[in-house]
């Protein structure tokens, strides 16, 4: 991928200055077109301010990392720039130094408090704290069931409560308090102008990657770098590869959230460096009509002249005749069992 | 942005004590053994060095007298701009997001082996962002200087370090082969060759092995460094090996050489240059240059404030000092006295719940929980007296502008060294100032030496007509539970018989206003006020000395015996008035001296009282 000219659309991105919506197909190189971003901005002699990456795993995290050091772009340590998760920019820029009202102690965040063990009286079934619901206390039924409790949770309702109130004392935070933290400070309009003055000051430009990730409470803060602290922000995304469906990562709100930028802002990224031209039309075909965009095979193994075989089964289970078929249609083709990938909704399947 | 605040717990000399500093410039003064050093070292504990060359390291040692188990610095930054705020948000110690705050916690029982420091940003323990710590450095120019030593041919360090600065990250490579030196000359292969006569017959059987003499091959920057010297002279003349110069010019070199380091300054948002004593082996003028060119520097920083977001580039000078000469070349608000004081600390005892810390409140505790609890079978040690270093900050003490600008047209060299006397003899003129040293050492103290060197270690300040109220405030209102001047006697003319409205001479109506100012701020036991009713001459003449007096007025008027006669026959007020016209024509300077003249030369002599009083008032 690397010793390819950049594509038109992707020298339109390198040089867009301020905010950008990027909605990239599979293999389009966004990682390529960041580290070609960072490079354009960082070699400008003028530039003072910082830059932030953020991605939503840490896998990402340390691949655009590694990217990044190997075309030796940042310094080290990487200060004043920024690269982490969201949630770790979250916590470092609009929750860690802010300190929480009736804490004394420094803020840590300890992912494992929903693990923490109730138990309302000595000698009393112990539930996890993540049995409790976080705002009002109360005990969640489902999870009861789960663990077959079924007394009276009044007191386990009131220990929960008293648990969370004294980990919020002693600054022990989970992922959830930080966020519901970082909102509660920027709901708070004077400090939310303070607050992005002073991140605007020290970051020229924000970069999200992976940002079909993001769940609704995400995009608002996003919004609210873009929007209220005023850093441009450049959001890069394939809508289509949204797998994060625990953290109510949605769409709909993604393309919703697309619209809020200008035109001149919207910078697509149609090459797909990674597939053949027919997987391309395959997963053109196979997309609802309203999402289907211009998808240009361009790497490699566009070519690449291998057929797509699409086999279906019925029932629950896949039957041990698909692989054999697949086995069947790998020889034909001249590739051995051993190169071949598999994903799969279960190991058991795969096996 | 600029370091507003130094905290110190338990460090050194300091028990529990914050020490205020100016944007500019400050100056800490304070005798010897007064903590000024410490708080230095805790800066450069506190900063990393801009060279990058770590020269003081957080040891067991700088734990307060061996009293709990570690120490805590922290420094408090103000008036960041908004890109500084931004650098430095990890060490925002509250939502107003103006100050950052960077602190060290150095625990013998935390910190792993050898023990190691925590350091902190925003509150204790919490991390500082990577990096971010490093926008604050330090430059240091240590005390003892031995400049010709350091710059001498053979001691390359400092030469070495001017050499990468400006290489910067340059190859040595080309600026070696351009300074190394040519290894072709046929003396050299002549010894080289005669030697390896000799060696060949002694390794010949063995390994044989050549030799030749010239200069490295391999030079690297150090070598080189190691082989440039410092020349030094006056402008317009050829420059002279450094050895011949004298310490004094060869130290501002040294400065001078440290003082490149600065210009690296704009890799960080604030660089303290931290000085010590930067008065030694300097004369009374140079003193004042050195001052104006660190102060430039720092003003000069600050000039033209960075608004692109890059790294503001400031610079913040604090000096530590023994000097009059430099303490009065600066406006007052610059200066921060230290002095070490005397306190009771309880003995190091294994943590109960009393605490520990937190000085005379402390101790109280412990007294009351002994006296409860009868069965109490470790026996608290009886709490010992330890010195403690606590500070007076010039600007927050001088609120008033209008006397703060009194001062500090006030304050000359002499005057100055109230910030390291002690004891402050204020009097209404040279005349007194000539002849009490004399009535002392003589007659008043005569036969108590302890009460003598008392005496003599004040400093005597000839008040001159000038309303010194704001001065008499500064040396005794205290900040911090101290105060600067530890007695203040103040002498002055009674300047009878004339009353004001309120009834009172001119010298009444001065002392009630020095002995309210004294009440206000609980200090009479230290500052009090001396008055005759008329003036020094006619108080000394009264006392019942007229033959020495007229002798002393003689010498000064040889023609005017009779004058003398007419003007001395009157008593009371009209001897007051006649004197007073007398001395018009006579400098009391020179009337003075020649007295004192007299007196040392074994005259007899009787002190009025006021002065008696005051003298042994000042040396007690």
């Amino acid at each position: 991928m690397a010793g390819f000219a950049l594509t038109t659309e992707q020298v339109a991105i390198v040089e867009h200055e301020g905010s950008a919506f990027i909605s990239a197909c599979p293999g389009a190189g966004k990682t390529r077109c960041i580290v070609e971003r960072a490079r354009a901005v960082l070699s400008k002699s003028e530039t003072r301010h910082g830059l932030a990456f953020l991605s939503f795993t840490n896998a990402a995290v340390s691949e655009l990392q590694e990217r990044l050091a190997k075309n030796r772009l940042l310094p080290a340590p990487i200060f004043p720039h920024f690269v982490g998760t969201f949630d770790s920019f979250i916590w470092h820029y609009l929750v860690e130094p802010f300190g929480l009202d009736g804490c004394d102690n420094p803020l840590k965040v300890i992912p494992g408090t929903g693990d923490l063990i109730v138990t309302p009286f000595p000698g009393a079934q112990g539930l996890r704290l993540d049995c409790f619901e976080r705002s009002t206390g109360k005990i969640i039924p489902e999870e009861a069931r789960k663990v077959g409790f079924n007394r009276d949770p009044a007191r386990y309702e009131t220990a929960a409560q008293r648990l969370r109130v004294r980990l919020l004392e002693r600054g022990q935070l989970d992922f959830d308090d930080v966020r519901r933290i970082a909102n509660g400070n920027l709901a708070d309009k004077a400090f939310s102008n303070r607050l992005g003055c002073i991140l605007s000051a020290r970051f020229g430009e924000i970069i999200v990657d992976e940002a079909q990730d993001c769940n609704p409470d995400d995009l608002s803060i996003i919004d609210w770098l873009r929007d209220t602290a005023k850093i441009p922000t450049k959001v890069v995304c394939d809508p289509h590869q949204s797998i994060y469906g625990f953290r109510g990562g949605v769409s709909d709100e993604l393309f919703k959230y697309a619209s809020t930028f200008a035109e001149n802002e919207q910078l697509p990224l149609t090459g797909n460096f990674r597939s053949s031209l027919h997987i391309c039309k395959v997963v053109h075909t196979l997309r609802a009509p309203s999402h289907r965009g211009e998808e240009e095979a361009l790497g490699p193994l566009k070519d690449c002249d291998l057929n797509v075989h699409v086999l279906s089964y019925g029932g629950k289970g896949v039957s041990t005749q698909i692989g054999t078929a697949f086995t069947t249609i790998a020889d034909k083709s001249g590739i051995d069992p051993k190169d071949c990938r598999l994903t799969a909704k279960t190991r058991n399947i795969v096996d | 942005m600029y370091l507003k605040e130094l905290s110190l717990n338990n460090f050194r000399s300091f028990k529990s004590s914050t020490v205020s500093l100016q944007p500019d410039l400050t100056i800490l003064v304070g005798e010897n053994n007064s903590g000024k050093s410490n708080a230095i070292d805790a800066l450069r504990l506190l900063t990393p060095p801009l060279s990058g060359r770590r020269e003081i390291y957080c040891q067991l040692t700088d734990i307060r007298f061996d009293t709990g188990t570690g120490f805590d610095l922290s420094a408090r930054y103000d008036d960041l701009n908004a890109a500084q705020q931004g650098r430095l948000v990890s060490a925002c110690p509250d939502k107003a997001m103006t100050d950052a705050v960077f602190g060290l916690s150095y625990d013998e029982t935390k910190g792993g082996f050898p023990t190691r420091p925590a350091l902190w940003a925003g509150i204790a323990g919490r991390t500082p962002e990577s990096g971010s710590h490093d926008m604050i450095r330090h430059v240091y120019l240590p005390a003892l200087r031995d400049a010709k030593y350091a710059l001498a041919s053979g001691n390359p360090t400092r030469i070495y370090a001017l050499l990468r600065h400006f290489l910067k990250d340059a190859d040595p490579a080309d600026l070696i082969k351009a300074l190394s030196r040519d290894t072709d000359h046929e003396i050299l292969e002549t010894i080289g060759g005669s030697v390896d006569d000799g060696l060949e017959a002694l390794t010949a059987g063995v390994r044989q092995q050549t030799a030749s003499l010239g200069f490295s091959k391999d030079e690297k920057l150090i070598d080189i460094a190691r082989d440039l010297k410092f020349s030094l002279a006056d402008q317009g003349i050829e420059p002279e090996d450094l050895s011949y110069s004298g310490h004094g010019y060869a130290n501002l070199l040294y400065m001078a050489t440290i003082a490149v380091e600065l210009e690296n300054v704009s890799n960080a948002d604030l660089t303290l240059f931290l000085v010590e004593e930067p008065e030694a082996h300097l004369h009374p003028q140079l003193q004042a240059a050195v001052l104006a060119f660190l102060k430039d520097r720092a003003v000069k920083s600050r000039e033209t404030p960075k608004d692109d977001g890059s790294p503001a580039g400031e610079i913040q000078v604090v000096v530590a000092t023994h000097s009059p000469n430099l303490t009065a070349s600066v406006p007052s608000k610059s200066m921060v006295f230290l002095r070490a004081v005397v306190s009771e600390t309880e003995t190091a005892t294994p943590a109960a719940g009393a605490g520990g810390e937190g000085g005379v409140a402390a101790v109280e505790e412990v007294a009351v929980i002994a006296t409860e609890a009868t069965g109490v079978e470790t026996e608290k040690a009886p709490p010992t007296l330890r010195r403690e270093t606590r500070s007076i900050s010039l600007a927050d003490l001088l609120t008033n502008a209008k006397e703060r600008r009194k001062i500090d047209r006030y304050i000359d060299v002499t005057k100055a060294s109230f910030m390291f006397g002690g004891r402050m003899f204020l009097v209404e003129g040279i005349a007194e100032a000539l002849l009490l040293p004399v009535l002392a050492e003589k007659i008043v103290l005569k036969d108590d030496e302890a009460a003598l060197r008392r005496f003599r270690s004040t400093t005597f300040v000839p008040i001159d007509g000038v309303d010194f109220q704001p001065y008499v405030k500064l040396l005794i209102t205290p900040q911090n539970d101290i105060r600067i001047a530890d007695r203040v006697v103040i002498v002055t003319d009674g300047d009878g018989p004339k009353t004001l409205e309120n009834g009172l001479t001119a010298g009444e109506n001065r002392k009630r206003i020095y002995d309210e100012i004294a009440e206000g701020v609980d200090a009479t036991t230290i500052c009090a006020t001396y008055i005759n009713d008329y003036s020094l001459e006619t108080e000394l003449l009264s006392a019942g000395n007229h033959d020495v007096l007229k002798a002393a007025y003689i010498v000064c008027h040889p023609q005017s015996e009779e004058k003398w006669d007419n003007a001395v026959a009157p008593a009371g007020d009209e001897l007051a008035t006649s004197m007073h016209t007398l001395f018009k024509e006579t400098r009391k300077g020179d009337f003075a001296q020649v007295l004192a003249e007299l007196i040392e030369d074994g005259a007899e002599f009787v002190v009025p009282k006021y002065l008696s009083d005051a003298i042994k008032s000042i040396s007690a």
